[in-house]
């Protein structure tokens, strides 16, 4: 039980992805420029994640060593193509937004490193904690990412108005260089926290 | 590497491509009336909306196919027609036509009242013209207004040919576009009314 805990809380913060392993940035630093498409995209994700990780988890035993990435992304790409339909079905305008990063995120690296380096060695409850955790914490990353880019970029959140009246935005952090500088300073900051939490955990010890 | 090994490699990709194709056929038939309907809903409604009035019901429900045509293929061409209705009557169709404009097809919404038989109202949806020429043409209402009201069987042809519609001055060749797509959209009303209408 505590293993599932463990494997589950680890994608919250240790590596937490994107911000810990800097894998799949180029949707990341894409969708960010406002909150909604990065919860939407994020939803998409996690539901990909789930899905890979448990069925190569199911079929670990079975898929051959030689063709398994071959494998793992047929079966990524079928949950992607999955997402997509439905949200072309019934969040058109979330579909209009995201466009090309929806069928991109069949080689997003967190979706296919989970299946390669954790889903096709554990048991099924570890890979779907797994999954639920990383896919949680994407969504997280690129929430924190995009609200920071929306309300400094153009004073919105969620698209509703936050900042005060007089406030006339900032454009440069919605465009691809701030975005860049946005992930710099969150790495920052939570490199500066880990530290402050290692070395009071050396301290205890 | 034996001959095992390789068997099972091949049996085991062709049975995930296979269940994995599967399931997705079958996941897109599910959507597929769904996304048509956000598709025509999304495009198609802003034109609709701006030329039909006085309905009650949702006309992007309320549409039918009909074959209007072959294409050079000897495909079927496929109209959509959208009816607009008042208490359960049709009050209106609207359906879209094409016409050759300086720069590909022009798309126009044409909306016919009934039971009278005259045009309701006319907007262009797809185009690829010049924005600041022909596309400020296919936008105007001195331009557009102009068909307005015009029974069915009038000839929607350019008044240098006879007709009743005056060019946008400076985009004669969007404005010919216009009419032949108007032109053609009331052939297909004439040749398939029993079909619209039935």
């Amino acid at each position: 039980m505590s293993r599932i805990v463990k494997e589950f809380t680890k994608g919250l913060w240790d590596e937490i992805p994107p911000f810990r392993f800097v894998l799949g940035l180029c949707s990341v630093l894409a969708v960010t420029t406002s909150v909604s498409s990065a919860v939407g995209l994020g939803g998409g994700v996690v539901f990909v994640l789930i899905m890979s990780n448990v069925l190569v988890s199911v079929f670990r035993k079975i898929i051959p060593d030689k063709v398994r990435i071959a494998v793992f992304i047929v079966i990524i790409a079928s949950g992607v193509i999955i997402v997509e339909l439905v949200m072309q079905a019934y969040f058109y305008g979330l579909y209009q937004v995201l466009g090309i990063w929806i069928p991109l995120s069949v080689v997003n690296c967190v979706v296919l490193g989970r299946a390669e380096a954790f889903a096709r060695k554990e048991s099924v409850v570890l890979a779907l904690a797994d999954a639920l955790g990383m896919g949680i914490g994407f969504t997280i990353s690129l929430t924190v990412l995009a609200a920071l880019r929306e309300i400094i970029g153009v004073g919105t959140f969620f698209g509703i108005s936050v900042m005060p009246e007089w406030y006339i935005g900032f454009p440069y952090i919605i465009k691809p260089p701030g975005a860049f500088v946005c992930l710099g300073i969150i790495l920052g900051i939570m490199n500066v926290v880990s530290a402050r939490l290692d070395a009071k955990k050396q301290q205890a010890a | 590497m034996s001959f095992r090994d390789i068997l099972k490699m091949i049996v085991v990709l062709t049975i995930v491509s296979g269940v994995c194709g599967g399931g997705l056929a079958v996941v897109k038939m599910a959507t597929a009336e769904q996304i048509e309907y956000q598709q025509i809903k999304n495009i198609k409604e802003p034109a609709l909306k701006a030329i039909l009035s006085g309905y009650d019901n949702d006309p992007v429900s309320d549409r039918k196919k009909i074959v209007t045509g072959k294409d050079k293929k000897g495909k079927d061409v496929v109209t959509t027609i959208f009816y607009a209705k008042k208490g359960g009557e049709v009050i209106a169709v609207a359906f879209e036509a094409y016409g050759g404009g300086f720069e590909g097809d022009i798309g126009i919404m044409i909306a016919i009242k009934m039971p009278d038989e005259v045009l309701d109202g006319i907007a262009a949806t797809t185009h690829s013209e010049t924005p600041s020429v022909g596309g400020v043409a296919l936008n105007s209402p001195n331009f557009l207004d102009q068909f307005k009201g015009k029974p069915v069987g009038e000839n929607f042809g350019l008044s240098s040919e006879g007709g009743v519609i005056n060019a946008y001055s400076g985009a004669t060749v969007s404005s010919v576009g216009a009419s032949k797509a108007i032109k053609s959209g009331m052939e297909i009303y004439k040749k398939f009314k029993s079909e619209i209408l039935g």
